[in-house]
C-alpha cells in the first residue's frame, strides 16, 4: 500500500526492545528503591500521559465491566503503550498504541490502566 | 457424497477474516439473521476438488468469548453448542492476522480450551511482511499444539493450503470414526489472572518460534498525525464529507439525465403504440412515470454508497467516530455511534441493525431513535426533486449552489439529530457511562472486489425495491387517482374526482396551514411506505392530473410553475424529519422488542416535521416567497 516504512534493521529494532526490557527492569527497581525520589516515574494512570509519551502497563483496575476488555485487548503487565493522539478539548478521547494495535479509549477508559 | 462438515471462522474484528470467508466460498453466501437475534449470520459453502462439501460459518469477530455486545455473544453461544437452532461446528478456523498475532494467539489459546478440533490460519498480509513480520510457523504449530496454515485472503488462490489442511481433517476423521456431533462441552469463563496468564502464554510461545512483531508503518503514523489531529483532522473529515456531498449531486448528473430521456422515450413509445384506454393509463402515466421518476436517482444512491464503501474499506471510519466521540458525548450518544449513524445515510434500517455493536442499552436506544434523522438514500430522490425544480443551478465561489443546499439539508439532520438525543439525555438522565474502546486499524486500499459486490448489493436491493414494493404502490396510486371516473360534465382534472384526489382534499385543512397542496397530500400517503414513493406518487399524480403538455416535460418542470418556493421549501423543512417509512420503524420493533420506541419514534418525528415545514413556510411566506 502507502510507500515508506520505517527502514531501521530488524536487528536494531530487537536491540531497541532489549534496552526497553532493560529500561523497565530499572524502573521497577529503582521505584522499588527510592519510593520518595520524585525524579523517578511512579505508577500513574495511563490517562496521565501526554501526546507522543510511552510508559510499560503495570495492571488495570480490577472490578469494572471495563477492565477486563482492556485487559483483553492487550493491556496486560509489561506491555508498552504510547499515546498517539488527543482530542480537544479535554484530551478526550485518546488514540493509544498497545500490543500493535491502535485503540481509541476515553480518559475514564484509560484511568484504569496503572503505567510506569 | 459425505455429510457436509461445518466450519466456523473466529477471529479478532478486522483481521481478515471476512475476507478469507469470501475467498473460500466465493459467490455462495447466504446472508441472514440468527433467528431471535438482529446478528447477521453468514454462511456460505463450498465443495474441493475430490467432492468434499464444507459449510462455513463467518462469525462475529470478537477479542475474546466472554461478549461485551450482543454479535460476541452469538460467537460465545455457537462455538459452545449453545446457540437455539444452530448446531455446534465440527471444526473451528481461528484466523489470526499477522499484525495482530500475540493477540490473536491468546484468543486462540481460550479458544482451545473448548475442545474442538481447530486450524489456525495465518492471515499474511504483505504489509506484515514488508514491515519485518517474521514467526517460524512449523515451530509456532509444534509449540501450539494446533495446525497452522498461510493465508492471504485477498490473493486468488490465497485459501489452498487451508482447504488442503481442512481435507486432510476430514479424512483423518473419516478414517477413524463419523465425526459425533458434541452438543455442550463444560467450559467455565476465564478469570482476569486466566487471561493475563494466557497472554503470557501467547508471549512465550512467540518467542519460541522466533517471532519478530511488524513494525508500524511511517505512512500510517504520518497520515494518523493529520487524520487524528483535533484541527486538522476535523477539518479534513468536514471537506471529505463535504466533497461526498458534491459528488454525489455533480457526478450523478449526466448519468440521471440518460434514464430521465430513457424513461421519457419508453413512456412516449407506450403512448404512441397502444391505443387510448386504461391499461395504457396504467403503463404510462402509473409504471412508467412512478418507477421511472424513483431509479432515476440510482446514480445518486450508488455514488453515496461506493463513497461510504471505500470509508469503510479503508478502515478510516472508526477514525471519524473517535474525532467525533467528544461531540456525541456532550449529546448523550457513544463514539461508537457514528458508524451505524453515517450508515443510515443509505437506509436507517442497516444503521439501526448496525447499533448492536453499542455495548451500553441506554446509548443504544438514543442512536436508534435518533438514527431516522440521518438523511438517508431514500430521501435523496425527494430532495433532488425540489432542488433540481427551486435551487438555480450555479457557482458560488467553487461551489455548486444545489450541492451547498444538499449539504445543508443533510446538515440540519445531523443538528436535529444531536438536538434530539440531547433532549432524550436530559429526559433520563442518563449516567455517563458510555464505552468507547475502539480498535483504529492501519489504513488499506480499499478492495475493488468488496467495493463492487458491495454496490451490486445495494443497486439489487434497490432495484428490488423499486420494481417490488414501489411498483405495487404505485400501480394502487394509480388506481386510486383514476377511479372513480369523472362526471361526463367535469371541468376539473379527472385526478380530483377520484379517491386519491378525495383524500387529498380532505387533508388539505391539516396540511394546508404548512403549505401543501392535496397532490402533495396524496404523495404523503403512500411516501409513508417508503419515501422515495413520494417522488413515484408526485410523477403519477401529476401525469394522470396534467393536460397533454405537461406530460411530456418532467416532473422537475412541472412543479416548479406548479408550487410557490415556500411550498417547496416547506416540503424540503417536513423531509428533513419525514415520518417513518414503515419499514424502519418494524426494525425498530424488532430490536427493542417493544411497540414503545417505534411509537416514540413516529410520534416525535411527526411533530418535529409539521412544525418545521410550518416554521419554514410561514418564515418564507413573510419573506414573499409565497
Amino acid at each position: 500500500m502507502l510507500a515508506g516504512y520505517e527502514c531501521e534493521s530488524a536487528a536494531i529494532a530487537s536491540n531497541r526492545r532489549k534496552v526497553d526490557t532493560d529500561e523497565l527492569e530499572n524502573r521497577f527497581t529503582s521505584d522499588f528503591i527510592n519510593v520518595s525520589d520524585s525524579s523517578v516515574a511512579r505508577n500513574r494512570s495511563l490517562d496521565q500521559l501526554g501526546r507522543g509519551e510511552r510508559g510499560y502497563v503495570v495492571g488495570v483496575t480490577a472490578g469494572d465491566e471495563l477492565s477486563r476488555r482492556l485487559l483483553e485487548i492487550g493491556f496486560f503487565p509489561g506491555a508498552e503503550v504510547e499515546v498517539l493522539a488527543s482530542m480537544w478539548p479535554g484530551e478526550d478521547p485518546l488514540a493509544v498504541r498497545v500490543a500493535g494495535s491502535t485503540f481509541a479509549l476515553r480518559r475514564r477508559e484509560a484511568a484504569l490502566v496503572q503505567i510506569v | 457424497m459425505s455429510v457436509a462438515a461445518r466450519i466456523a471462522l473466529i477471529g479478532l474484528p478486522n483481521c481478515g477474516k471476512t475476507a478469507l470467508f469470501n475467498r473460500l466460498t466465493g459467490s455462495h453466501q447466504k446472508v441472514a439473521n440468527y433467528p431471535g437475534v438482529t446478528v447477521e449470520r453468514k454462511e456460505g459453502q463450498f465443495t474441493t476438488t475430490t467432492g468434499q462439501d464444507y459449510r462455513i460459518l463467518d462469525l462475529p469477530g470478537t477479542y475474546s468469548l466472554k461478549p461485551t455486545t450482543l454479535d460476541e455473544a452469538v460467537t460465545r453461544d455457537i462455538a459452545l453448542g449453545r446457540f437455539a437452532g444452530e448446531q455446534r461446528p465440527d471444526l473451528i478456523v481461528l484466523v489470526a492476522d499477522a499484525t495482530h498475532l500475540p493477540l490473536s494467539l491468546r484468543l486462540a489459546l481460550e479458544v482451545k480450551r473448548l475442545g474442538l478440533p481447530m486450524v489456525l490460519a495465518l492471515n499474511m498480509s504483505d504489509l506484515a511482511a514488508r514491515r519485518g513480520f517474521q514467526v517460524d510457523r512449523e515451530r509456532l504449530e509444534q509449540v501450539l499444539g494446533i495446525p497452522i496454515v498461510e493465508a492471504v485472503a485477498v490473493r486468488a488462490g490465497g485459501a489452498d493450503s487451508l482447504i488442503a489442511a481442512l481435507q486432510t481433517w476430514t479424512e483423518s476423521t473419516r478414517s477413524s470414526e463419523a465425526h459425533t456431533t458434541v452438543t455442550a462441552v463444560p467450559w467455565a469463563e476465564p478469570s482476569n489472572d486466566d487471561v493475563r496468564r494466557m497472554h503470557e502464554e501467547a508471549a512465550r510461545l512467540l518467542e519460541l518460534a522466533d517471532y519478530r512483531e511488524p513494525l508500524r508503518s511511517t505512512t500510517v503514523a504520518n497520515v494518523d498525525r493529520l487524520l487524528l489531529h483535533p484541527l486538522w483532522g476535523m477539518l479534513s473529515l468536514a471537506l471529505l464529507l463535504f466533497l461526498v456531498f458534491q459528488a454525489v449531486f455533480s457526478w450523478a448528473a449526466t448519468p440521471m439525465e440518460w434514464i430521465d430521456a430513457g424513461v421519457g422515450a419508453l413512456a412516449d413509445a407506450v403512448n404512441q403504440m397502444m391505443p387510448a384506454g386504461p391499461l395504457r393509463s396504467l403503463l404510462a402515466d402509473g409504471v412508467i412515470a412512478g418507477v421511472g421518476s424513483v431509479i432515476i436517482f440510482l446514480p445518486q444512491i450508488l455514488i453515496l454508497f461506493t463513497f461510504i464503501l471505500i470509508l469503510e474499506d479503508s478502515g478510516y471510519l472508526p477514525r471519524a467516530a473517535y474525532l467525533l466521540d467528544r461531540v456525541m458525548g456532550g449529546v448523550g450518544l457513544s463514539g461508537r455511534a457514528f458508524i451505524p449513524l453515517l450508515s443510515s445515510f443509505a437506509c436507517a434500517i442497516p444503521g439501526i441493525m448496525a447499533t448492536r455493536t453499542i455495548p451500553h442499552w441506554h446509548d443504544r436506544l438514543a442512536t436508534i431513535l435518533v438514527a431516522p434523522l440521518m438523511t438517508c438514500s431514500a430521501r435523496l430522490p425527494v430532495y433532488a426533486l425540489l432542488i433540481a425544480a427551486f435551487i438555480p443551478d450555479r457557482s458560488i465561489g467553487p461551489f455548486n449552489l444545489q450541492g451547498v443546499v444538499l449539504f445543508g439539508l443533510y446538515f440540519a439532520g445531523i443538528f436535529s439529530a444531536l438536538l434530539v438525543a440531547y433532549v432524550i439525555k436530559l429526559l433520563t438522565r442518563a449516567a455517563d457511562a458510555h464505552l468507547l474502546v475502539l480498535e483504529l486499524p492501519d489504513y488499506q486500499w480499499p478492495n475493488l472486489q468488496s467495493v463492487l459486490f458491495g454496490l451490486w448489493e445495494r443497486a439489487r436491493l434497490f432495484l428490488q425495491r423499486a420494481g417490488g414494493i414501489i411498483l405495487a404502490l404505485v400501480i394502487v396510486l394509480w388506481f386510486l387517482s383514476t377511479y372513480p371516473a369523472p362526471p361526463p360534465d367535469a371541468t376539473q382534472p379527472a385526478i380530483q374526482y377520484s379517491f386519491a384526489g378525495q383524500l387529498g382534499m380532505a387533508l388539505a385543512w391539516v396540511l394546508g396551514p404548512i403549505g401543501f397542496n392535496w397532490q402533495i397530500a396524496i404523495a404523503l400517503i403512500p411516501g409513508l411506505a417508503a419515501r422515495e414513493v413520494a417522488v413515484g406518487a408526485l410523477g403519477t399524480v401529476y401525469a394522470l392530473s396534467g393536460d397533454e403538455t405537461a406530460v411530456s416535460q418532467s416532473l422537475a418542470s412541472v412543479i416548479a410553475s406548479d408550487w410557490s418556493l415556500a411550498t417547496a421549501l416547506a416540503l424540503l423543512a417536513w423531509y428533513v424529519f419525514a415520518p417513518q417509512c414503515v419499514a424502519t420503524l418494524a426494525v425498530v420493533k424488532r430490536e427493542t422488542n417493544s411497540w414503545r420506541y417505534p411509537l416514540l419514534m413516529a410520534l416525535y418525528l411527526f411533530a418535529l416535521a409539521y412544525l418545521a415545514a410550518w416554521i419554514t413556510y410561514r418564515v418564507a411566506v413573510t419573506l414573499g416567497a409565497g
